[in-house]
């Protein structure tokens, strides 16, 4: 197995390419804002070719919708003005990290465009320039070998999509990204986990490396032997890195096993499909699914008179269905746990045609409410012959076809195809698009190159780069040897350093022991006891904790704040201690509870457990 | 361009544009296609396009450098296929319909990379610029043809000359309707010049342009080639502008020719009727074209077309502005027109209050008159009527032969009647008639209070 891994770490200060202020990264959506609506098409790269991942994408024909808070984007996010010069600040941060990092810079920084056609740039592309090439950053178990260092523009994030409309807010656009590419180094998903961790802490000793949750993200190339370059994107928590790897790993050799069984079994002629018109075996099925798509047909009346489209009737409901010949068996086959060779052509179909899934024939097709007669007639319309398999896609027309389609044709794909996945929260990965190539760039006609020349060299040793063992030293001193370590290595660095007061101007006096607890062991705990504690914002972890370090709480009192924060977001700590009466009693009242317990420590401490904090009853204890 | 070093280097080398190549410099290896040198940067850096994609510049100076073996498609690895067209598009389409014409003008509807400048240069003939839009065929058929491809600020009175005759040529041919891909700063001046050059249209003229280049996508291109061929298949005869209502793709407006302007630099809503509504708005989606307008004429394909397409390519247009002196008023006599854009209701500094003030312009504008030159004025306020008998101002350049007195037309439509006018009439005295007399819509008799409001009307 060989893996190599692309990290990406927001800059702080202006936006790349505006005068923008870059948003927090917890940074709330204020509505009203102005929506704009759009669509976009597959542009073609600079050789006339159409990248395979753009027009994907593309096909998909989705509507746009982009929320464009004012405070944090203007024009340029909207794609209604052309960019500004690139931001020299951040160049400058790229260049002094490339010379820590012994790179070998270009000569002259080329703007590109990244043809991105799935609506996360209003553009239709993400801006992008490689700097450096080559270079290495230092890992406990030795240096890691970079490929490249970019600097680059951040995409739209998504937001909940609505009424059929994918939805993205533009503010998060146009955010600086320094994306280091090491070369697929890594043997063991442990060493991968390491070089991103290594690689990370590097990378927020920039000055103005941004910090907070989201601010650093690590997507990861995996291959096996006889299997293809995969890319994984998307992964939230980098502890499930390892995982993530291993399934990879495993998905891989699972489908070089079912190519061979394949060539075993002899296909001979016979390819996948063509998908059939079954809609009239189900006019009368209990199958929900299929009944649900069949329905539709009567809820929408198709284009308005007048138009040149009214010849079409594309909402109309349809079940398609085709055989995949010799493939019995195989579809069910568990790649890794929960994923099998049918939920890949599954999602492809959901990708291309946007339906919720597909039924397939090594499912147990009773559950579908499926009646045996019912598959048999299929069998016969579908002419399937011993260890044939069939799929189903019951949707709309619009969608169900070119659902099928993108499923035929990756059923058609023996072995392992170039794919960029999605990683999922459990480890797992989906298919997410193909893999893109060389031929989704294009030169940013906009922007002028840039010659790196010697006072632009100067900017950048104005840039002053930490090493890790000055911090490391720092954190050992501040939380002990364990401690420190630990937090050395953690993700939630960033946010301890601006949590006990920082660069970033927060509220000091929070006491570093508590704030690494808070955040090593307590939030760890509780995501184990499954606490949804992603969703616990950054700012009320900070309150809760202020809470404490003003003494309105105990620090046993922190988790159960936390508990309350993760099941209503957004939710305030100190009403939340108010309302179950968790604040911490001190001076009379504690005296009255001591002395109406009857003065027995053990017994007092187990009533008073969340609202007393031990070293007070103690003292009282002395008194008496 | 290549300095005279690099291109020493690399002929000596065996390297021209497009091959795979290693360079070689102090122990660090790059491998990439040469690209083009565009103009603007450093000549002496060698411009690659490494195997991921990535353009970088690589100074030529001391490096070593060869030739790859490996082919350019081998390097980059091999195209991807072209997806087809959507069969549901074909199954739109309306044989029976008499083709659309759709002349390429240029502008950045038809851009790509220029690799001279490095910026985008019109370089798409019709017939690509077509292909790149599948939907397109969904309005019925189309015949192409390039006729220029230049950017709009190029554009020159002869050209419209040139454009009119297309037009001409087009509906003789039998062509339903005509659509017009231009570049959008001087679209407004080209969609007066035809207002006033074809006479009698049989049915629609539509012009559209983009403010994104296609090859990027979110180009307005797509939308704005729909709607205005949608545009010119519907039942209206005239000349228009259909380009985006606003910052969505969704509906598309038409802007009456005489009566637009541009009033953004790069949005794609820039487009703006002034005076009158927009005739009429086009479902970016459906293609469904509705025209609002009633006095817009229906298509009627007996009428017959009139050509008058001559214009003078020696008109000065002029902007009066605090400091203007009349040393630079008297450098107008080789005009044969002058177009003034005035201050508020038309005025200029002619210092009413204190006759012989030497900062007047008025003696000299005076002499531009008895010498011959058609002199006339617009507001540069946009929207309004001139009205040179308020101030006593205005009624002194009256007196001095100023031209346009009570017209609302826009600065830049008056601008090219006035060429219109003197590339019909040769007499000054012909031409001022014909200049003052409304046509097209470019001078309306009354101002209704909601069209004064175009801010309102043309976002609703």
């Amino acid at each position: 197995m060989l893996c190599g891994l692309e990290i990406h770490q927001r800059l702080s200060g202006p936006k790349l390419f505006c005068s923008c202020p870059c948003p927090a990264p917890d940074e709330p959506l204020r509505e009203p804002c102005p929506h704009i609506v759009r669509r976009m098409r597959a542009a073609r790269g600079e050789n006339g070719a159409t990248d395979a991942a753009a027009a994907f994408e593309a096909g998909r024909e989705r509507i746009l919708e982009y929320v464009a808070p004012s405070t944090h984007a203007c024009l340029v996010e909207a794609d209604e003005e052309p960019p500004h010069p690139l931001n020299l600040q951040h160049l400058h941060a790229v260049l002094a990290l490339a010379r820590h990092a012994g790179a070998t810079l270009v000569d002259e920084v080329q703007v590109m465009r990244k043809t991105v056609a799935d609506g996360s740039n209003t553009s239709g592309f993400q801006r992008t320039s490689l700097i450096a090439v080559g270079g290495s950053l230092p890992s406990p178990a030795g240096p890691i070998t970079l490929e490249t260092m970019c600097l680059e523009e951040e995409s739209a994030g998504i937001l909940p999509s609505k009424d059929g409309r994918t939805h993205y807010r533009i503010d998060r656009l146009g955010i600086p990204l320094i994306e280091i590419a090491t070369a697929p180094v890594f043997t063991t998903p442990q060493a991968a986990y390491e070089g991103a961790q290594a690689i990370g802490m590097a990378l927020r000793m920039l000055p103005t490396a941004m910090r907070g949750l989201g601010t650093i993200r690590q997507d990861v190339n995996v291959s096996v032997p006889g299997g293809a370059r995969v890319e994984i994107k998307g992964l939230q928590d980098l502890s499930l890195l390892p995982m993530l790897i291993e399934n990879e790993v495993r998905r891989q050799e699972g489908l070089i096993e079912i190519s061979k069984e394949m060539a075993k079994r002899g296909l001979g002629h016979s390819a996948p499909g063509p998908a059939q018109d079954v809609s009239k075996l189900f006019a009368s099925t209990s199958c929900t699914i299929i009944s649900r798509a069949l329905a539709a047909n009567k809820a929408h009346p198709g284009a308005p008179a007048g138009s040149p489209l009214d010849s079409h009737s594309p909402s109309d409901g349809v079940v398609l269905a085709a055989r995949l010949p010799k493939m019995a068996g195989l579809l069910g086959r568990t790649l890794y746990e929960g994923r099998r060779l049918g939920s890949e052509l599954s999602d492809y179909a959901k990708m291309a045609g946007g339906v919720h899934g597909l039924i397939h024939s090594d499912e147990d097709l009773a559950k579908y409410k499926l009646m045996p007669q019912e598959v048999e007639a299929l069998c016969r319309e579908l002419k399937l012959q011993e260890q044939d398999a069939f799929i189903i896609i019951a949707d709309e027309k619009r969608k169900a076809e070119p659902a099928i389609r993108a499923a035929l044709e990756r059923a058609r794909v023996s072995g392992v195809p170039k794919e960029t996945r999605k990683a999922d929260e459990r480890g797992g990965s989906s298919f997410m698009r193909p893999m893109a190539g060389a031929h989704r760039m294009y030169p940013e006609t906009d922007i002028p190159p840039i010659r790196i020349s010697a006072e632009l060299m100067k900017g950048a040793e104005k840039q002053k780069i930490e090493t890790v063992e000055v911090r490391s030293a720092r954190l050992v001193s501040l939380l002990g040897s364990e401690l420190g370590e630990q937090m050395l290595r953690s993700h939630q660095f960033a946010l301890f350093e601006k949590l006990v007061g920082g660069e970033d101007g927060a509220k000091a006096g929070l006491d570093p022991k508590l704030v690494a607890i808070t955040l090593e062991q307590t939030l760890v705990s509780l995501r184990r006891e499954g606490v949804a504690v992603e969703s616990i914002s950054e700012s009320a972890l900070r309150e809760t904790l202020e809470l404490c370090a003003q003494d309105k709480i105990t620090k046993a009192v922190i988790p159960e704040i936390l508990r309350e924060l993760a099941k209503t977001p957004g939710a305030n700590p100190e009403k939340i201690a108010a309302h179950h009466h968790w604040q911490r009693l001190t001076g009379a009242a504690l005296e009255k509870a001591w002395a109406e317990s009857g003065g027995e420590m053990r017994a007092f401490m187990a009533k008073y457990r969340l609202v007393a904090e031990g070293a007070d009853v103690a003292k009282l204890a002395k008194k008496k | 361009m290549y300095s005279s070093s690099v291109e020493k280097l690399l002929k000596d080398a065996g390297v021209q544009i497009g091959d795979p190549l290693r360079v070689e410099r102090e122990g660090q290896v790059f491998e990439g296609l040469l690209m083009p040198r565009p103009d603007i940067g450093d000549a002496d850096c060698l411009v690659l396009k490494l195997k991921s994609g990535y353009n970088i510049g690589v100074e030529g100076k001391g490096v070593k450098i060869g030739k790859l073996s490996s082919s350019r498609d081998e390097f980059l690895g091999s195209l991807p296929r072209e997806g087809k067209a959507k069969k549901a598009d074909e199954e739109g389409a309306k044989p029976n319909n008499a083709p659309l014409m759709l002349i390429s003008t240029g502008g950045t509807i038809a851009s790509k990379v220029d690799y001279v400048t490095g910026a985008v240069y019109p370089q798409l003939g019709a017939d690509e610029l077509m292909a790149s839009i599948p939907r397109l065929n969904r309005v019925g058929p189309l015949k192409t043809r390039t006729l220029l491809s230049i950017l709009s600020e190029d554009m020159r009175p002869e050209h419209w000359t040139q454009i009119a005759k297309g037009v001409a040529e087009a509906f003789a041919d039998g062509a339903p309707g005509v659509v017009l891909p231009h570049g959008t700063d001087t679209m407004g001046y080209t969609a007066a010049a035809l207002s006033f050059a074809l006479h009698d249209l049989p049915g629609p003229v539509v012009l559209t342009g983009s403010q994104r280049s296609p090859d990027r996508g979110s180009s307005d291109a797509p939308a704005n080639l729909f709607a205005s061929a949608a545009a010119a298949r519907a039942d209206w005869a005239g000349v228009a502008i259909c380009m985006h209502a606003d910052s969505s793709d969704g509906t598309n407006l038409l802007h009456w020719g005489t009566r637009v302007i541009k009033s953004h630099t790069s949005m794609r809503g820039a487009f703006r009727s002034i005076g009158l509504p927009p005739i009429g708005r086009v479902d970016c989606d459906t293609g469904h074209v509705e025209i609002a307008d009633a006095e817009v004429p229906k298509r009627d394909s007996k009428r017959r077309l009139t050509l008058k397409d001559k214009f003078s390519s020696n008109v000065h247009f002029a902007w009066i502005y605090p400091g203007i002196t009349p040393k630079t008023v008297e450098k107008w006599a080789d005009y044969d027109g002058v177009l003034i854009s005035g201050t508020g209701l038309g005025n200029a500094p002619v210092w009413a209050s204190e006759p012989g003030n030497p900062h007047s312009i008025l003696p000299a504008l005076r002499q531009l008159h008895q010498s011959g030159v058609v002199v006339a004025m617009a507001s540069q306020t946009v929207g309004g009527r001139v009205n040179m008998d308020v101030y006593a101002g205005g009624r002194l350049l009256r007196s001095a032969g100023v031209l346009g007195q009570r017209a609302d037309w826009l600065a830049e439509t008056a601008y090219v009647k006035l060429c219109w006018a003197l590339g019909q009439e040769k007499d000054p005295k012909k031409a001022a008639g014909l200049l003052e007399t409304p046509l097209c819509r470019d001078i309306l008799p009354r101002s209704r209070v909601e069209d004064a409001l175009p801010w309102l009307l043309s976002e609703s």
